[in-house]
């Protein structure tokens, strides 16, 4: 039986300014992922990387091409369906964490379940279990700035994975961690997305994090250079590009 | 509501900044709440006085200010068959002054509507106690100025809750792009502002509530004290359910319409931009053609409102503030390039520094200003207000009791005379004159002969009110023409009568009136009339110069005496060992010491005028509060300049200074807009209570140099102190805390 398909890009552009001064950070990408998929989105700084996962996330909008995710048609939403798309099937996580400083570590895996009008107890319950699964069970209660840079992400995670979303989007996600704090940040990314068969799209510049991917996409000057799917730890480092 | 929480979460993390918000409101509905429940209760204390013991009798008379014709029988008729008027009785007396109208009315019968059909009907009159219409007219200006200050506060609570909110949202641009990002719309944006809005307005305005009912009984309490008619005001101050439910309303209401707008705007902060942003590049509207436009619209209107003297003038003067905050983001600019060579030879290493900043972020310097301008126009606009009268009090009062006089009576068993020789004996004693009074009769009714020393008749505070020809056209005399009258009084039988005798009599100036005295009937010239009564006698007085009323009234009882001193400082001590040595329980004397006769006058008005400076307190507290807010922001968004300023070597002394120089340059600008908006407003105000002849002053600016120098020093003192919080704060930042920060 074939995976479904929970990503769909088809000639997607992006363009930032007009006239002269008008820069095109994505041109005419299209890319197809299928559910329980791990990609691993690599390219030099300015090849677009990031803007690609923005778009596929709702979190921008494309100046030509389209964007499905797990059938629905981001061009399609307004305002309101694509907040209730980006709570209910994506989960996010940052490079610089982004958790809100305001709330505690629970308070903030939450978020997304409060936010789609789940009753707070019942949030803050299951955002406790998550937090259990990341390891910051004794963490819970704990503000942002009271945890280290690999606990901050673990939290960033939980929130991702507490909507049980079927897409999750990593941009740079052990970028400001440490090497072994990364590993270990990707290696818990990857375990408990695999269960739920979740399909991953991570941005990274780190050939040992891009490792742990099943598919490395290259991309150079807003379009894909390559694209393999691999077989072996071994491959993809291969098919890490040098230089 | 799932958002309440982080609301709430929100409010708790930035406390200072919500506290200093929420003082706003609380003070903007306090004064709006005293505003309308304070008339309600003097009102009410005036209707008691008017309605009889029963409650529902009310007394109606000529009288001395009412109608010139007497009341007639008919008129019973005539208001028997109006609303609210159960039966009317005419009873009559021994002259047609002595006539009374007595009215039954309806039991919870408005009593004013009532009056005021009564007056339709049959022409206007006395009421006996005081004339509840009037209550209602001085309680109208009272209230209308009331409001005013409680719209102006309430304005500026308004204002900084938006300022707050608009603050919050470029704060937490990074925070709201992240909300968006894990799925928030952008109505939950909305709401979590609006619900924090709430919040603050909620208990902001709850607390006005309580502070407002505090200061209503305060100031109710004052304005009974000072009530020394014959007729004291009285009563309690009942919670008053329309005022309580308007402040409640518009409080909750602006608040949250304050917090509505950059809430929306915040709403539609795209997540990309606002995670990637820094919030110190945020875009922030520039002044717009439109805001300019508005803005010289409304201070147009303002100033014709204001200018024409109208009733409106409170409006006016709440509009032209409103311009003030509309204008002042243009008007910033070229008010600080023209203050900048003052402010650059003053403090030369930190001008460029303070101006780069300042200019970066014009609309947060431009929220200052705004506030600081109407904090001071608001105190510069009450200045204006009350200087005029506390000044015309107390010129009139000076000129009325020199210094050295010290009165004492005994109205009932007269003085003794030993206290008379013990007095001419007194080495401190100038001069002394003695008063006498008896009781005389004209058209067979009774009346209180009172004589008086010529030299001192000009001094005595009744005399101001000696009218040239009658009642019914009543005219004061100045003050020469009142002296030549009582000069005059002696040369030949001539006297003042009160206008009630005039009434009885039926005799004017220049017209004789027959007196039977102990010495058989004189005539007397009547010289003048006089508004006067006695409290122990009644309206009937006739004067005489002292030589006439000895020579015509054998049976004198002597009831007083005029004392003046070589010096002032006497009185005190000579007024006690009057009382100590003549005065005795069954036989008291009132002992009148002009010095402080003239200060408790000179002392009543201020207490009545402190009022007013109690109210711009209200509103001048929250600008402080306002340029604190304010200015604690600069330091939070400029927290990595600061930082790169720190790195190239300005050390925490300057870092301290810059803050405090800018609050100088924004105070500076502010007391020169509020100096200029709060003169418009106190000649508007001025001129529109001249016209309701509400109070004395003549319209005019009436703001005093000498109080504005005050208030400016004192006003840039305080700014420079308010500055000195954040000032700290910025002087203690760690550079590279500093320099990471976005």
């Amino acid at each position: 039986m074939q995976a479904k398909e929970i990503v769909r890009v088809e000639g997607l552009t992006r363009t930032y300014g007009s006239g002269e001064t008008a820069f095109t950070a994505l041109n005419q990408v299209s890319l197809s992922v299928s559910q329980g998929e791990m990609v691993a989105v690599m390219g030099p700084s300015g090849s677009g990387k990031s803007t690609l996962l923005h778009l596929i996330g709702g979190l921008d909008r494309p100046t030509a091409g389209s964007v499905q995710i797990d059938g629905a048609l981001l061009n399609d939403l307004n305002d309101k369906a694509l907040s209730a798309l980006r709570r209910r099937r994506i989960g996010f996580i940052f490079q610089t964490y982004n958790l809100l400083p305001a709330l505690t570590a629970r308070e903030n895996v939450a978020m997304p379940l409060i936010l789609d009008g789940i009753r707070r107890s019942t949030a803050l319950d299951r955002a406790g279990e998550v937090l259990a699964a990341v390891g910051l069970q004794d963490r819970a209660d704990y503000r942002p700035t009271a945890l280290s840079g690999g606990q901050q992400q673990r939290v960033g995670i939980a929130r991702a994975l507490v909507i049980q979303p079927a897409l999750i989007l990593a941009d740079e996600p052990t970028g400001a961690l440490d090497s072994e704090t990364g590993q270990d940040i990707i290696r818990l990314i990857r375990q408990l997305a695999t269960r739920q068969r979740q399909t991953i799209m991570l941005v990274t510049h780190d050939a040992r994090v891009a490792a742990h991917a099943a598919r490395i996409i290259n991309l150079k000057d807003g379009s894909i250079v390559d694209d393999n799917r691999l077989k072996s730890r071994q491959e993809a480092y291969d098919a890490v590009p040098v230089g | 509501m799932n958002l309440i929480f982080l609301a709430w979460r929100y409010l708790m993390l930035r406390r200072t900044r919500a506290a200093l918000t929420l003082l706003a409101i609380v003070f903007g509905v306090a004064t709006l709440y005293a505003a309308n429940a304070m008339p309600g209760a003097v009102q009410a204390a005036a209707e008691r006085t008017a309605l009889g013991a029963d409650g529902t009798t009310i007394r109606l008379f000529q009288g001395t200010t009412g109608r010139s014709e007497p009341l007639r029988a008919d008129m019973a008729a005539a208001a028997t068959g109006l609303s609210g008027i159960e039966a009317a009785i005419f009873e009559p007396g021994a002259t047609p002054y002595d006539d009374v109208l007595t009215l039954r009315l309806t039991s919870g019968a408005p009593v004013v509507e009532v009056l005021e059909r009564v007056e339709a009907a049959i022409g206007d009159f006395s009421v006996q106690g005081i004339d509840p219409r009037r209550a209602l007219l001085q309680n109208q200006v009272l209230q209308a100025l009331f409001n005013f200050f409680g719209a102006v506060s309430l304005f500026m609570g308004a204002f900084l809750i938006s300022v707050t909110f608009r603050t919050a949202a470029l704060e937490r641009r990074r925070d709201l792009g992240i909300l968006r990002a894990i799925g928030a719309e952008q109505g939950q944006v909305v709401r979590l502002f609006t619900v924090e809005a709430l919040l603050l307005s909620g208990v902001g305005t709850a607390g006005g509530l309580a502070l407002g009912q505090g200061f209503a009984v305060a100031m109710l309490n004052l304005i009974w004290s000072m009530s020394f008619h014959m007729y004291p005001l009285t009563g309690g101050v009942p919670l008053h359910p329309p005022a309580l439910i308007a402040a409640l309303a518009v409080g909750l209401l602006v608040g949250v319409a304050a917090g509505y707008f950059p809430a929306r705007a915040a709403g539609k902060t795209a997540p990309l931009d606002a995670i990637r942003q820094d919030a110190n590049d945020a875009p922030f509207h520039d002044v717009t053609a439109l805001r300019l436009a508005l803005g010289g619209i409304v201070t147009l209107i303002s100033l014709a409102i204001l200018l024409s003297g109208s009733a409106w003038s409170g409006v006016g003067g709440l509009l032209l503030f409103v311009s003030a905050a509309l204008l002042s983001p243009a008007l910033l600019p070229p008010m600080a390039r023209g203050l900048r060579p003052f402010f650059a030879r003053l403090f030369p290493r930190l001008t460029d520094l303070v101006y780069a900043g300042m200019l970066r972020h014009p609309w947060r310097a431009a929220t200052t200003l705004t506030t600081l301008t109407i904090g001071f126009a608001l105190c510069v606009a009450v200045m204006g207000l009350v200087s005029p009268v506390i000044i015309s009090t107390t010129q009139r009062v000076n000129a009325l009791d020199p210094e050295r006089d010290l009165a004492v009576y005994a109205w009932e068993h007269g003085l003794p005379a030993a206290l008379v020789e013990y007095v001419r004996n007194r080495s401190e004693v100038d001069a002394s004159s003695l008063l006498y009074r008896a009781l005389g009769t004209a058209s067979g009714q009774p009346v209180q002969v009172v004589s008086i020393d010529t030299r001192y008749g000009t001094r005595l505070q009744s005399f101001n009110r000696l009218l040239e020809t009658t009642a019914a056209d009543a005219a004061y005399l100045d003050a020469d023409a009142a002296a030549q009258i009582i000069d005059g009084l002696a040369d030949g039988r001539r006297a003042i009568i009160s206008l009630a005798l005039s009434l009885l009599t039926g005799a004017g100036v220049g017209d004789a009136i027959a007196l039977d005295t102990p010495t058989g009937t004189q005539s007397y010239v009547v010289a003048a009339l006089i508004s006067d009564f006695y409290p122990e006698t009644g309206d009937r007085l006739a004067y005489l110069s002292e030589p006439v009323f000895l020579a015509d009234f054998s049976d004198a009882t002597l009831y007083g005496m005029h004392i003046s001193l070589s010096a002032p400082v006497y009185a005190e001590g000579i007024g006690s060992q009057i009382a100590a040595q003549f005065s005795t329980p069954e036989q008291p004397i009132t002992i009148s010491d002009e010095v402080a006769l003239r200060e408790r006058m000179i002392g009543d008005t201020q207490r009545g005028m402190s009022i007013l400076y109690v109210l711009a307190l209200m509103v001048a507290i929250p600008s402080l509060l306002g340029l604190l807010n304010t200015l604690a922001i600069a330091v939070l968004e400029r927290t990595r300049e600061i930082g790169v300023l720190r790195a190239v070597g300005a050390d925490r002394a300057q870092t301290r200074r810059m803050v405090i120089v800018e609050a100088l340059l924004l105070g500076t600008m502010g007391l020169i807009l509020g100096g200029l908006v709060g003169v418009t407003v106190s000649y508007g105000i001025n001129a529109s209570l001249a016209a309701l002849q509400a109070v004395d002053a003549a319209p005019g600016i009436g703001v005093p140099l000498s109080g504005f120098v005050i208030l400016a020093v004192g006003g840039l003192a305080l700014s420079a102190l308010v500055s000195l919080l954040p000032a700290r704060r910025a002087a203690r930042l760690e550079v590279v805390a500093a320099l990471r920060c976005e």
